[in-house]
């Protein structure tokens, strides 16, 4: 077969079947073990986004098929649809302030663990706690319970203070911070990573500025930071993506509407309430890939500017 | 030990999976020689039927099931159930994927389903498989779209106002009749404010929470929500139903904003089932759900008229159809299903009321007879708006996208964001927009 070709061809073919050959040869047993992993990649992750790709160019009810309409969803998007921008505005304020928040507070509790805490294991533990309990069902309903109209919190500050405290949840100036708080309150993740990137830095650096005179907040400004800077990144960039695809909160929350007014009306949940409620699969499809674009542009942002803020032991290599 | 046990059950459930994945697998055997002892040698046949609701409603549909089964051995249905939440994104999904069930619970948003080609015509099968002789002529053409019938009701319900009768005792008032008009009942609520004290309110602010309220409310005036194809209403009408429930806010009948946008309204963060309102509109078939989850006796009255002048606006609302998906292999056993789930006698007790009254007389006979002192305000309050009632609309298609409008501008302008004016436009467009979608 490979003879009848053109002499060139039959050269490449030879040496790169070749080259393939050697590959296979030498692991083949690592791609016999991997093959369960790539069959998953291309059925269950390339496959239907590449399907979803599709159905963004059309206008999809679920039922009837999809009919090709370009790129008129995308430009729906942004030119005719208020409740969209809404949502993107409350997606923005709610990942422009609870990150930070979550990482301020992470990084905080980690640097009063490290100080030689005595049962730290249990401390550790205990914050982390909510992490694990913080996406479920359960835990929002009772979030809603806390700062209900006549919830544990402003019968405390009624009975403790007198103070008649608005109704948290329902007051739409006021419940995207609920949920803010709610997410807040699960830095336990954030804070183990933090605590072990801690533990990283050498003893040797504050025995050697303290002898320099080094007070303990100075210390936290030259020596800490700096060092642990690589794991912010890491920290940051995680609770970014994961931040803006934030959904079971605010669906139980407002009891699926993203209300009041909108004001908890989620990227997500829109989403969702277009693809499934509002039968516009294709409108929704178009909104989770400007979503990817969006969440890669912060991610851009962060790495482009990681260069002058992220510090590495190795000087960066 | 351990290690021999896991191993042991590990093929027994392989056997077991093995045994399901045969069609017609178990006890299909039996029921063959069963069949052709009778002499009519039906062949086996799997029906796959899907609903939503309570345990209640699982439990009694399963009893029917069994029974059924066992009338008829050669068929098997296989239930798929589930609560409301999910079921129609799961039908969805389904029908998308050519795997629909063969019944299917719908809801009066059944045209939806017909107009993407989900649901069969099952006209050929009435008066044949399908009896439904003891059936008002009104509750059969409740399933009919264009002539065509798409769905057996399961049951008729009406909403009401429903009442807490201890805070209406605790506020010394006398309970609220059938026959008020929105001015009295706006008094009555903001008189059960002034009395029951702070943090209460005398009903539930109505504006936002349920589109059939609203078309009810435009019905009076001889319009409605959808009509031919189009919207019924202009943007007046809206206008008028904001402006009367702003005034019901500032006349303190109803909470303000930051109280009512705290709660969904659905029984599990209701402010009525917390006792901190006294007035709602619920659905007929829902008293027991209700009554269950409070412990003070509720009562339902007709919802208020339009005074006089004003059109009817009551109707009866079937609950839920069953229908047959377009594209099952079993018509003819699936519509002897459904006959019989809404005939026989055993299977109707069994189910009672839960998915509304039955629209057959003799059911409805017997049913009665045998009715608990909740089913029976249930049974008197539909036979109460049946002789006060005009005949439903349709329901406009895509109904959640405009629910969700309406919560949206609701809350909107009753935070005083959004003037009544501009929100009532915003509506009126948005269902301008879907009807065209």
């Amino acid at each position: 077969m490979e003879r009848n070709g053109t002499a060139v061809l039959v050269r490449d073919s030879g040496s790169f079947s070749h080259t393939l050959k050697k590959l296979w040869r030498r692991n083949r047993v690592a791609y016999l073990f991997l093959l369960p992993w790539f069959a998953g990649l291309l059925v269950f992750t390339i496959g239907p986004m590449m399907t979803s790709f599709y159905y963004s160019l059309t206008r999809f009810d679920l039922m009837t098929p999809p009919r090709y309409i370009g790129l008129q969803n995308y430009l729906t998007m942004f030119t005719a649809d208020p409740r969209y921008i809404a949502s993107l505005k409350v997606t923005i304020t709610y990942v422009l302030v609870s990150v930070p928040l979550k990482l301020t507070i992470a990084l905080l509790i980690a640097a009063l663990m490290n100080r030689g805490l005595r049962g730290l294991a249990f401390y550790r533990t205990l914050y982390y706690l909510p992490t694990l309990l913080g996406g479920s069902v359960a835990i929002a309903v009772m979030w809603r319970k806390i700062f209900g109209n006549s919830g544990v919190l402003n019968q405390f500050l009624a009975d403790a203070f007198g103070i008649q405290a608005p109704n948290w949840v329902a007051d739409p100036s006021y419940a995207l911070y609920s949920i803010v708080a709610l997410s807040v309150w699960q830095f336990g993740s954030s804070m183990i990573i933090f605590l072990a990137g801690l533990k990283q830095i050498p003893q040797d650096y504050y025995e050697a500025s303290q002898v320099d005179g080094a007070r303990k907040l100075r210390q936290f400004f030259s020596i800490t930071l700096p060092l642990l800077s690589p794991v912010i990144f890491f920290n940051l960039v995680i609770q970014l993506i994961g931040s803006f695809q934030s959904f079971t909160q605010a669906f139980i929350i407002s009891g699926g509407q993203g209300g009041p007014m909108d004001s908890t009306l989620f990227y997500t949940l829109y989403l969702y309430m277009k693809g499934f409620g509002f039968y516009e699969m294709g409108y929704a499809s178009a909104m989770a890939w400007v979503l990817l674009v969006i969440i890669g542009v912060f991610t851009a942002i962060i790495f482009g500017t990681s260069k002058y803020w992220v510090h590495y032991g190795d000087g960066g290599k | 030990m351990k290690r021999k046990g896991s191993v042991l059950s590990l093929a027994a459930m392989s056997v077991w999976m093995l045994a399901a994945c045969t069609p017609g697998g178990g006890g299909s055997g039996s029921t063959s020689t069963a069949a052709s002892a009778n002499g009519t040698n039906p062949q086996p046949v799997q029906l796959r039927m899907s609903w939503w609701g309570s345990q209640v409603r699982h439990d009694a549909t399963m009893k029917v099931i069994d029974l059924f089964q066992k009338k008829y051995p050669n068929i098997k249905v296989n239930a798929e159930y589930m609560g409301s939440e999910g079921y129609w994104d799961k039908l969805n999904t389904q029908v998308a994927g050519g795997n629909a069930p063969d019944l299917i619970q719908v809801g009066n948003n059944y045209p939806d389903y017909v107009a993407k080609g989900a649901l069969l015509d099952i006209s050929s099968y009435l008066g044949k498989e399908i009896n439904m002789d003891d059936f008002s002529k009104a509750s059969i053409d409740s399933g009919r779209l264009d002539g065509k019938l798409y769905g057996v009701v399961l049951g008729m319900n009406a909403f009401g106002v429903a009442y807490n009768t201890e805070l209406v005792k605790k506020a010394g008032l006398q309970p609220p009749t059938d026959k008020w008009t929105w001015e009295e009942f706006g008094k009555y609520a903001g008189d059960l404010t002034k009395a029951l004290g702070k943090g209460s309110y005398g009903s539930v602010d109505e504006s936002w929470l349920n589109t059939l309220y609203l078309t009810y409310f435009a019905r009076q005036d001889n319009k409605t929500l959808y009509k031919d194809g189009k919207v019924g209403l202009d943007k007046a009408e809206l206008e008028k139903w904001f402006t009367m429930w702003e005034n019901f806010r500032k006349e303190g009948a109803v909470g303000p904003a930051s109280f009512s946008a705290g709660y969904t309204e659905s029984p599990d963060n209701s402010s009525f089932v917390q006792g901190k309102t006294a007035l709602k509109v619920i659905w007929s078939n829902q008293v027991s759900a209700y009554q269950k989850v409070m412990k003070d006796e509720i009562k339902l009255v007709m919802p208020p008229g339009g005074g006089s002048g004003a059109a009817q606006g009551l109707w009866l609302q079937p609950s839920q159809f069953m229908s047959v998906s377009a594209k099952t292999q079993h018509p003819k056993e699936a519509a002897m299903f459904i006959s019989f789930m809404v005939n026989d006698p055993e299977a109707t007790a069994i189910l009672g009321s839960e998915r509304g009254v039955s629209g057959s007389s003799k059911v409805r006979d017997a049913q009665k007879a045998k009715a608990t002192p909740e089913d029976k305000k249930v049974f008197d309050y539909v036979d109460l708006v049946s002789g006060n009632s005009r005949v439903n609309d349709r329901e406009i298609p895509n109904g959640g996208e405009f629910q969700s409008a309406l919560t949206n501008l609701g809350q909107q302008i009753a935070f005083g964001k959004k003037s009544i004016s501009d929100a009532s436009q915003e509506l009126y467009e948005t269902a301008v927009k879907i009807i065209n979608k």
